[in-house]
């Protein structure tokens, strides 16, 4: 198996933009093509949830192959709901590491403002398994993590303070990243008394409506960012089937996957990118990917403990709740923000980062992604 | 009101309404049971942001509740303040979703 790194990538900023999402996937990999020199490449994959239905608009790997002159080389979509860039980024590593490719352009867009918020919020519904009662009931994407956080509060004796945490932390964050949705100072009050979307979680709680696209170059060879493994997972998509609802099976798996294959342990990690699509997913997630233990993810935030100076800082980019979340996009810019970081170029910069972790959820814990990555030459 | 579920009497295992086989044993020979309808609120949500299907019906508390014969149900609540552990009951099947009070 070869060694697989990541030596260009391309960003545009995040939030609503009136271009189209072919134009905002040309820019993120103009840039990331640029950057690495602009060598051979050998694929083209793209992450993307649901171009279909909310920009009228598929077929993405080879628009991106003739708009960037690639030639005929093969090109794909990848979906996997929020984790779609995740997914996509994992099918290039492992062809890469394989030898198949010795390049693989690695794309992730979405375009999710224009149409009516009914139509958006119908789609990301679309993320849930609608082929059963649970569907029928009302439950909504939001509504899923509105009941796992209810739970959370009742089995660990956290408050809807430590909800609002998350919220502050990555928004205080996302105030020094240029490419942030959101860069407004808020405030802990704000965050409480803002308005409920599916009760504890208020709008602040939940990540927004973007537009954006990301990409990343994966090329064989060690001069790069350097990724070290790549862990996926499953879990049910219906919330009435977990085994036990404050356990995200495919979260954990992942990151177990991961840590086994690359050897590093979580106190080896010095930064981490995961998926906050909403304030109590992070929480969960910072437990199973074994920063803390099962039920004191609360503490930690209490503590400090995902900041600077704390065990170790999380979504340092602003993450999905202040940088913002195009869907398909999100995955590779949490990447992005980790290869930042282990490049020493990033906002919120982490002193001396040599190994950091991204992880990306799809769907309600349907899907999981975790990369873990070391700074070159380390 | 009773609540119909589906049974592998192979397997000896409950399942949801909407299952098409069993999922340990591959049978399509699912027998159907009716539970009593009673059970505990595990957690809830109340949803204030509903997609335009339930919109009419918003703010609306969503509840996952324990069933006494052990099926994990997703379900409508309708009534008085909401807390786990509270015991809820059965009381109709609206557009294929379950409604408790």
């Amino acid at each position: 198996m070869r060694d697989v790194s990541v030596t260009g990538r391309g960003i545009t900023k995040f939030g609503k933009n009136t271009e189209s999402i072919k134009n905002m996937l040309v820019e993120a990999c103009r840039e990331a093509l640029i950057e690495a020199g602009r060598p051979k490449v050998d694929a083209v994959f793209v992450g993307n949830f649901a171009s279909g239905s909310l920009a009228n608009q598929e077929i993405l790997g080879s628009m991106l192959t003739n708009e960037l002159g690639l030639g005929s080389i093969p090109s794909m979509k990848v979906e996997g709901a929020c984790a779609s860039g995740g997914l996509a980024f994992r099918q290039a590593y492992q062809l890469v590491k394989a030898g198949e490719y010795d390049s693989v352009l690695v794309a992730g867009a979405e375009k999710m403002t224009g149409p009516e918020t009914e139509t958006i919020t119908n789609a990301i519904n679309h993320a849930m398994d609608n082929d059963s009662s649970e569907g029928a009931s009302g439950l909504t994407f939001p509504g899923f993590f509105g009941v796992l956080a209810n739970r959370y509060m009742y089995e660990y004796g956290a408050e809807r303070r430590h909800l609002a945490m998350v919220s502050l932390k990555n928004r205080e964050y996302a105030m020094n990243n240029p490419m942030a949705q959101f860069q407004k100072a808020t405030s802990l009050e704000e965050i409480m008394n803002a308005r409920p979307i599916t009760e504890p979680l208020g709008l602040f709680d939940c990540s927004p409506i973007s537009d954006g696209a990301a990409a990343v170059l994966l090329e064989k060879g060690k001069d790069g960012v350097q990724v070290l493994s790549s862990g996926q997972a499953s879990g049910t998509p219906l919330m009435q089937e977990a085994d036990d609802l404050l356990h995200m099976p495919a979260t954990y798996e992942s990151g177990k996957s991961a840590y086994e294959a690359s050897g590093i342990s979580p106190e080896d990690i010095d930064v981490v990118e995961l998926h906050d699509c909403f304030s109590m997913t992070e929480i969960i997630a910072i437990e199973e990917l074994g920063f803390f233990d099962k039920g004191k993810g609360w503490v930690a935030l209490e503590n400090d403990q995902t900041k600077h100076g704390g065990t170790v800082p999380v979504n340092t980019s602003g993450g999905l709740l202040s940088k913002g979340h195009p869907i398909g996009a999100t995955g590779i810019a949490q990447i992005i923000q980790i290869v930042d970081q282990l490049n020493g170029r990033a906002v919120n910069q982490v002193e001396n980062a040599t190994h950091g972790l991204a992880q990306n959820l799809g769907g309600t814990g349907a899907y999981s992604t975790v990369h873990i990555f070391r700074k070159k030459g380390a | 009101m009773t609540i119909t579920a589906k049974y592998c009497a192979e397997c000896d295992r409950l399942y949801h309404f909407d299952k098409y086989h069993c999922m340990v044993c591959f049978s399509k020979n699912l027998e159907e049971k009716e539970l009593n309808g009673r059970g505990e609120v595990y957690s809830f949500t109340k949803i204030h942001a509903a997609p335009k299907r339930f919109a009419t019906l918003a703010p609306y508390n969503i509840i996952l509740v324990d069933l006494e014969e052990g099926l994990r149900l997703t379900a409508r609540y309708e009534g008085d303040e909401l807390a786990i552990g509270k015991q809820v009951i059965f009381s109709e099947k609206v557009d294929g979703a379950y409604v408790f009070r």
